[in-house]
């Protein structure tokens, strides 16, 4: 019933705004042109054998050098799988990081190899134990990589190169045989020669990592409790 | 109720500005505004183009060229008209710009030398990283203007900067021109545009795809350009 009460004022105004609905619909013709399409990702799975459990076993406290302790290597399988052919990368983060021992700290020889160029880049954290006065004392360290034998791709014998940028590769011995957080790796099918190479497309890869432990100075550590090794790394899969 | 009048006062003030003072007036502008258009433009086909699924594995390490594709726009009129057209990224910010491609050492799909100005049009963003960028070309030698070839002694596409009032620097029957943000094109000599009842437009779409390096490479990524074309009557 309100709509008798309305004013011709108000009728006049409500056609007004009916006009400006109809000016507003009256945009000039246009056409939208979409471009499409997808990059379907690949596929690659890592695996490490032993859901990537080392088990380096017990070794008695009297054992243990004063300078340090290299402890026998061990082996542990990795394996690559793609559905089909993919440039890929292996990129290393130490997750006990803050606990390594540095390289200067203990004997050279005490570690997986005394060259220079395997820096302290290369050493992984073995962990804290809680030694006087609970100060969290270092256990030691870990350095790890492939052995040039120990890589096979797509079934034939290949080769680890390393790259800071993920554009220039180097093979040079002994940085191919570790591994850094601050390198990626790749692989090349061959024999190592004269060229460093570039990542390969690839299916699979068949390799070892040889994982060799150094433990710190029998003086640093506490005596009186069991010793655990608590090292850490995650191994990604990146495509490249 | 009361306020009901007032409300529409505001409207009616908006609608049609301050010169609006009774109703004879407003049947005018009734009259002026409710022109039907004279023109439509479309996409043949589905309104796009489409370049499947690519693997990630097949992408090149500096920057991938995907093959060109040529999507023709249909202006469609009452009758001749005098008309032009103006295109607008919908993925602005997304481009990876020639200056970029060229510094990263990256490839870069063809552009006209001479004929406008280049532009790179987005292809969108996958975790605000750029997918990539793509050229747009206009082809005169595979587009038709009523129904006919283009040729240089009659009928030319044209460009020159949108809005402007001036005759047209850009006009080729032949060679491919930029399709950019800051231009019109047209139809008719470099003289004058003249009216045209259908123009059927070849279009070049010729898209580069960021470094795989660069993208993330553990979900599907969606190339999604999108350009709306606009008539504007001359």
């Amino acid at each position: 019933m309100n709509y008798l009460a309305r004013s011709p004022n108000t009728l006049r105004c409500l056609f007004a705004a009916s006009v400006l609905m109809t000016a507003t619909t009256q945009a000039a013709p246009s056409a939208e042109l979409k471009v499409a399409g997808r990059l379907t990702p690949p596929s690659c799975d890592l695996t490490l054998d032993g859901n990537g459990h080392l088990d380096f076993g017990e070794r008695a406290f009297n054992s243990l050098n004063a300078d340090g302790t290299k402890v026998g290597e061990k082996v542990i399988g990795l394996q690559v799988t793609c559905n089909g052919e993919a440039r890929i990368g292996l990129h290393v983060v130490d997750n006990r990081a803050s606990s390594k021992v540095s390289k200067a700290a203990l004997n050279a020889n005490a570690w997986a190899t005394p060259s220079a160029i395997i820096t302290d880049d290369f050493v992984y954290g073995l962990g804290t134990v809680a030694g006087a006065d609970d100060a969290q004392v270092p256990i030691g360290g870990y350095m790890f990589g492939f052995k040039d034998a120990d890589i096979m791709v797509n079934n034939s014998k290949a080769y680890v190169i390393y790259s800071a940028n993920q554009q220039t590769w180097r093979a040079d011995v002994p940085s191919r045989n570790y591994i850094s957080p601050n390198f990626t790796y790749s692989f090349v099918i061959g024999s190592p020669g004269g060229s460093n190479g570039t990542p390969a497309p690839l299916t699979s890869v068949n390799g070892s990592l040889t994982v060799v432990p150094t433990i710190n100075r029998s003086s640093e550590l506490p005596t009186g409790t069991d010793i655990a090794f608590d090292g850490s790394a995650t191994i990604s899969l990146i495509y490249l | 109720m009361k306020n009901l009048p007032h409300l529409c006062a505001c409207l009616a003030l908006t609608a049609v500005g301050g010169a609006q003072a009774n109703t004879t007036q407003t049947s005018l502008i009734v009259g002026g505004q409710i022109t039907p258009p004279a023109c439509n433009v479309a996409f043949d086909g589905a309104g796009g183009v489409d370049f499947g699924a690519i693997p990630f594995r097949s992408l090149h390490p500096d920057g991938t060229l995907l093959n060109e594709q040529h999507p023709r726009l249909e202006i469609v009129c009452g009758g001749p008209t005098l008309v032009a057209f103006t295109a607008q990224d919908n993925r602005a910010n997304s481009a990876i710009t020639h200056q970029e491609a060229i510094a990263a050492g990256m490839k870069w799909p063809y552009q006209n030398p001479e004929n406008a100005k280049p532009h790179a049009w987005g292809l969108g963003r996958i975790d605000d990283v750029k997918i990539g960028a793509m050229v747009l070309l206009i082809r005169p030698e595979a587009s038709l203007v009523d129904g006919k070839p283009l040729a240089i002694n009659t009928t030319q596409i044209l460009a020159r900067t949108a809005g402007g009032q001036s005759a047209w620097p850009v006009h080729s029957a032949q060679d491919s021109i930029n399709l950019n943000l800051v231009d019109e094109y047209s139809f008719g000599s470099p003289a004058a545009a003249v009216p045209i009842t259908t123009a059927s437009v070849s279009l070049g779409v010729l898209p580069m795809l960021n470094k795989p390096a660069a993208l993330p490479s553990a979900k599907e990524i969606p190339i999604d350009g999108s350009i709306t074309f606009t008539l504007r009557y001359l």
